[in-house]
């Protein structure tokens, strides 16, 4: 596998869209109140990213600059009617708890950030694995925030958590804690790489010395 | 041809087609995934529950027994253009407000019942309501109204007029006026209504329900002659 397709596997939790990237915040805060909720919009989410991102690259040589954004909301508004349609047919329940968000999926951020700064620019495959690593992240933070808000208000009676207000002040500090981790990571894998270059002798060192 | 002027041929050509695409695409999906309006074990419980004002259940039994015994049938299209001439289209205002089904209640203490769901459109949501009607000496009167799906009320905009604690209000104004010259000032007045399209949604299904029950309510005997025909078989 190279290093591309690696990173961009590796993306939806390296550039985590909703606590690296911070994108599509409005939905992760007002639909993250329990897990079953976070995992429904996460995967919507990760459906219409993978289609969009797919339709998107495939005609990436043909749309015009200027009538790019009119371009990839028409292509996105599309595969979120498809999901909304699924969902009412299928999901009765998910869809009343969370039907009046599907419909926003069309201008979440993540979206057509994806789709202006990836899926435009490279091949059908590459923008396939993008919409489904960054849907899988968007869906796992959905689920974590979810997960956290649904113990500490269920567990522990601490009902103020399931608003607004208490859903940004976890928000805010998941985010703190992964950005903690993330950095912790690359400063860990970046001084085993510096530690190794120094150790390997040089080719031509290698040379003079024979 | 100058380049700009190809560039803007170019440009419409290629939404032109993407929205083509997208069309076909939706109308797919529309074959496939259209919801469709059926007398479900879910609709049998809010008919015999939501309707009911003195006793638990309005037939008298629970639902899980009124949903298994046929306690309820939904008119197909087939029943409702043999007894009365109308067709479910007939009863379709615009895309947003419609008739979406017609129950009966054919057993147990409601019997005789005619139910009518019908759909309008009010903030942005569609507000889908049911209108009970009873009939009897030749005429017929509103017997209660319920609302079984909406989302007007999400997020912060407080629309009274479909608040369970305020709905009554609403009702008692429609029975008062059964021909519905009722204004959306009268209803917001009554109730305490704050989005006046959340009002008039309400005020279009339920107007449309009883436009409805006007024209079919004289083909009664007819109606339940066709329902008697499934041999208790339920929609």
């Amino acid at each position: 596998m190279d290093k591309k397709t690696k990173d961009t596997l590796l993306g939806g939790i390296i550039n985590n869209p909703v606590f690296v990237l911070v994108l599509g915040t409005c939905p992760t805060i007002a639909k993250s109140t329990n897990i079953s909720n976070g995992i429904g919009l996460g995967l919507a989410t990760l459906f219409v990213l993978l289609c969009s991102n797919v339709f998107i690259s495939l005609l990436r040589k043909t749309i015009p600059g200027e009538v790019r954004l009119p371009a990839y909301i028409v292509i996105i508004a599309t595969f979120v009617t498809v999901v909304q349609l699924f969902v009412a047919k299928f999901l009765p329940d998910l869809d009343k708890s969370i039907g009046a968000f599907i419909p926003l999926i069309v201008v979440n951020c993540i979206i057509l950030g994806r789709a202006e700064a990836f899926a435009a620019k490279n091949n059908v495959l590459l923008s396939a694995i993008d919409g489904v690593s960054m849907g899988l992240g968007f869906t796992l933070a959905l689920i974590l925030l979810g997960a956290i808000r649904q113990f500490l208000s269920e567990v522990c009676k601490l009902t103020f958590f399931v608003s607004s207000a208490g859903g940004f002040m976890i928000f805010g500090l998941v985010m703190a804690a992964f950005n903690y981790v993330i950095t912790a990571i690359n400063n860990k894998a970046f001084s085993k790489k510096v530690l190794l270059d120094m150790k390997a002798p040089k080719a031509e060192d290698v040379k003079e010395a024979e | 041809m100058k380049a700009s002027t190809k560039n803007v041929i170019k440009s419409i050509a290629v939404l032109s087609v993407i929205a083509l695409v997208c069309v076909a695409i939706l109308s797919l999906a529309n074959v496939f995934l259209k919801k469709e309006v059926t007398l479900d074990k879910a609709t049998v419980k809010f008919l015999n529950e939501k309707f009911a004002t003195t006793a638990p259940t309005t037939t008298g039994t629970d639902s899980d027994t009124a949903y298994n015994e046929d306690y309820f049938v939904m008119l197909t299209d087939g029943e409702l253009s043999n007894a009365s001439g109308y067709t479910y289209k007939s009863f379709k205002s615009n895309s947003s407000n419609y008739v979406s089904a017609i129950y009966y209640a054919q057993k147990g203490a409601n019997e005789g019942v005619y139910y009518i769901e019908s759909v309008s459109v009010g903030y942005q949501n569609p507000i889908s309501v049911v209108v009970s009607f009873v009939i009897d000496n030749g005429d017929f009167s509103i017997q209660n109204i319920a609302v079984k799906e909406q989302r007007e009320d999400f997020g912060d905009r407080k629309t009274q007029v479909l608040n369970p604690e305020t709905f009554f209000y609403y009702v008692s104004l429609v029975k008062s006026d059964e021909d519905m010259n009722i204004t959306d000032a009268d209803i917001i007045a009554a109730t305490g209504a704050t989005t006046k399209k959340s009002v008039a949604g309400l005020n279009r299904a339920v107007t449309r329900a009883i436009d409805t029950m006007n024209k079919i309510y004289t083909k009664s005997d007819e109606i339940k002659a066709e329902i008697n025909k499934r041999g208790g078989q339920n929609g």
